[in-house]
C-alpha cells in the first residue's frame, strides 16, 4: 500500500494526541489522589514524545524526495499540508519538553501540568490540520465534516486504550481513573457512530462506486466488528469502574490499532484506486 | 482568467485512438515507464443495439483555479500569465498532494526523480510560437490549443465543457473543451482500461 507511511503518520500522532489528551484530564477526576497513578502517569508522559517522533519518521518515508522535506514550509497558511508539517514539528518540540520533565522532573507538578496541556491542545489542533488536508472539494468522496471527527476517533480510543493499558502494567488503576479512560474511548467510538450516520447516505449519494469499495469491503466490517467492538466493551468494563484483564487490555489495544490503521487505508484506496483518469 | 487562457480543444468525434499524442509527449519530454503527461483513454457506453465506443486524449487542463497550485505545500506550483500551469521540479517534494487534490489525477509521480511531473502545456515550445507536440503530432487532428475563448469561436457547434466520465469541472475550470458525438450523454459509459473496463 502506497500510503502506509501516511497511515502510520496519522494513527501514530493522533494515538500520541489522545495519550496527552487523557494525560491532562486525570488529574481532574483523581485530584488530590494524582500519586495513586504517579508511575502510570510518568511513563505515559515520556512515550508521548518517542510516538511524535515515529509519525514525523514514517511521514518521511512517503516523500519521493525527503532531504527536501523542508521545503513543504513553503506555503504555510494557504496549504493545510504546510501547516500540518509545522504543527507536527511543534507537537514534536512539546512532547520532548514533557518527555524531559517527567524524566528528570526538574520543575514543579504545575509546570508538567502546563506541559501536559500544551501537548494536548497542539496535538488536538494537529489532528485538525490533517483531517483538514482531505478536506477537498475536488474529491466529494472526502469532502464531508464527518472526515475531520476520525483522527480524534483515533486519538480518543487508542489514548485512553493506552492509558489504561500502562495503568495495569503498572499496577495503578484507580477506578475513578478507570471511569475517565472508559468514557473517553466510548467518546471516541460515539464520534464514530455520529460520522457514519451522516457519512453512509452522504458517500452513497456522491459516489456509488466509492460507496461500495467501502460498504462492501469486508475489512470495513472487520474493523467495525473487531478494532472498534472488543474495545467497546473493554472500554464499557471500565467506564462501569471495573478493571478488565490485562489480556483482554492489551488485546483491544492491539486490534483498535490494527483497525484505525485498516480504516485509514479503506480511506485512501476507496477514492485513489478508483480515479486514475490518467 | 480571461478567454486568453490557453487550453485545448479535443474533437472526441475524430480521435481514432491511436495514442500518437502520447507518444509524441514521452519522445519530447523522454518520461520514464508509467509517466504519461498525456493520456488516451476508451470509454465504451450504450447497449445493443446502440452499443458505441469513443476515444479521450487528455493531458493537465491547465483549469482557470488550479487547486494544485493551491494545495502544494512546497509552491512548487505556478500559473503564467496565459493561463499554464507550470510545476517546477527543483521544489517538488513528491509528497503526492497534488494527485490526491486533482480531480483528473494529472500530475503524476516519477518513482526514478522522486517528484511529481505533469504536461507543461510546452510553454517553451509555445513561447517560440510552435504548438505543443501532442498537437502538432496528432495524425487526424482531433487536437488544438490555444486561447480559449479562440477555439470556442471557431468550434460553436457542438462544443462541451466537459464529459460524462470526467470529473465536475464545477472546482477547477478546466481550461478543456471537447467536441461530443450525440450519443455521448450517458454518466453510467465505461473507461476501458487494458483489459479492465471500470465504471464511472
Amino acid at each position: 500500500m502506497n500510503e502506509l507511511p501516511l497511515i502510520l503518520f496519522g494513527v501514530l500522532s493522533q494515538a500520541a494526541a489522545g495519550l496527552a489528551l487523557v494525560l491532562a484530564l486525570l488529574p481532574l477526576v483523581l485530584r488530590d489522589r494524582a500519586a495513586d497513578l504517579a508511575g502510570a502517569t510518568r511513563l505515559a508522559g515520556r512515550l508521548v514524545f518517542p510516538f511524535a517522533v515515529l509519525a514525523v519518521l514514517a511521514s518521511f518515508f512517503h516523500l519521493g524526495d525527503p532531504l527536501g522535506g523542508f521545503r513543504a514550509l513553503s506555503h504555510v497558511g494557504g496549504s493545510w499540508m504546510s501547516n500540518e508539517v509545522v504543527l507536527a514539528a511543534l507537537f514534536t518540540a512539546v512532547a520532548a519538553a514533557l518527555f524531559c520533565l517527567h524524566q528528570w522532573q526538574p520543575a514543579s507538578a504545575g509546570a508538567i501540568r502546563a506541559a501536559t496541556w500544551a501537548t494536548a491542545l497542539v496535538g488536538l489542533v494537529l489532528v485538525f490540520a490533517t483531517g483538514m488536508i482531505y478536506q477537498l472539494p475536488t474529491r466529494p468522496e472526502w469532502y464531508h465534516w464527518s472526515n475531520l471527527l476520525a483522527g480524534y476517533v483515533t486519538a480518543l480510543l487508542l489514548g485512553a486504550l493506552l492509558m489504561a493499558l500502562l495503568a495495569l502494567w503498572k499496577a495503578e488503576a484507580p477506578a475513578s481513573a478507570a471511569r475517565l479512560l472508559g468514557a473517553v474511548a466510548l467518546a471516541g467510538a460515539g464520534l464514530l457512530a455520529v460520522s457514519l450516520i451522516f457519512y453512509a447516505p452522504y458517500l452513497t449519494g456522491v459516489s456509488a462506486v466509492t460507496a461500495e469499495a467501502v460498504f462492501g469491503n469486508l475489512l470495513f466490517w472487520a474493523r467495525l466488528a473487531v478494532g472498534i467492538g472488543l474495545p467497546v466493551y473493554t472500554a464499557a468494563q471500565m467506564a462501569r469502574g471495573q478493571q478488565p484483564g490485562r489480556a483482554v487490555l492489551s488485546l483491544a489495544l492491539v486490534v483498535a490499532f490494527a483497525g484505525e490503521i485498516v480504516a485509514r487505508g479503506i480511506f485512501y484506496t476507496s477514492v485513489l484506486d478508483q480515479v486514475p483518469f490518467f | 482568467m480571461s478567454n486568453r487562457q490557453l487550453g485545448f480543444y479535443v474533437n472526441v468525434a475524430r480521435c481514432i485512438g491511436c495514442h500518437t499524442c502520447e507518444i509524441a509527449c514521452k519522445e519530447t519530454y523522454d518520461l520514464e515507464v508509467g509517466v504519461r503527461w498525456r493520456r488516451v483513454r476508451a470509454v465504451e457506453g450504450g447497449a445493443y443495439p446502440k452499443p458505441y465506443a469513443y476515444f479521450v486524449s487528455m493531458a493537465c487542463n491547465h483549469c482557470a483555479d488550479p487547486i494544485c497550485v493551491k494545495v502544494c505545500p512546497a509552491g512548487a506550483y505556478s500559473k503564467r500569465e496565459d493561463g499554464l500551469v507550470i510545476h517546477d521540479q527543483s521544489k517538488c517534494i513528491g509528497c503526492k498532494y497534488c494527485t490526491m487534490a486533482c480531480p483528473y489525477t494529472a500530475p503524476q509521480f516519477d518513482e526514478a526523480k522522486g517528484k511529481m511531473s505533469k504536461c507543461s502545456g510546452c510553454y517553451s515550445r509555445v513561447d517560440d510560437g510552435k504548438q505543443p507536440a501532442c498537437v502538432d503530432a496528432c495524425p487526424v487532428r482531433a487536437l488544438e490549443f490555444g486561447p480559449l475563448g479562440d477555439l470556442e469561436s471557431a468550434h460553436p457547434a457542438d462544443l462541451a465543457e466537459t464529459l460524462p466520465v470526467l470529473p465536475s469541472n464545477k472546482q477547477t475550470n478546466p481550461s478543456v473543451r471537447f467536441k461530443v458525438r450525440p450519443e455521448v450523454t450517458l454518466r453510467a459509459d465505461r473507461i476501458v482500461d487494458g483489459h479492465r473496463a471500470r465504471k464511472v
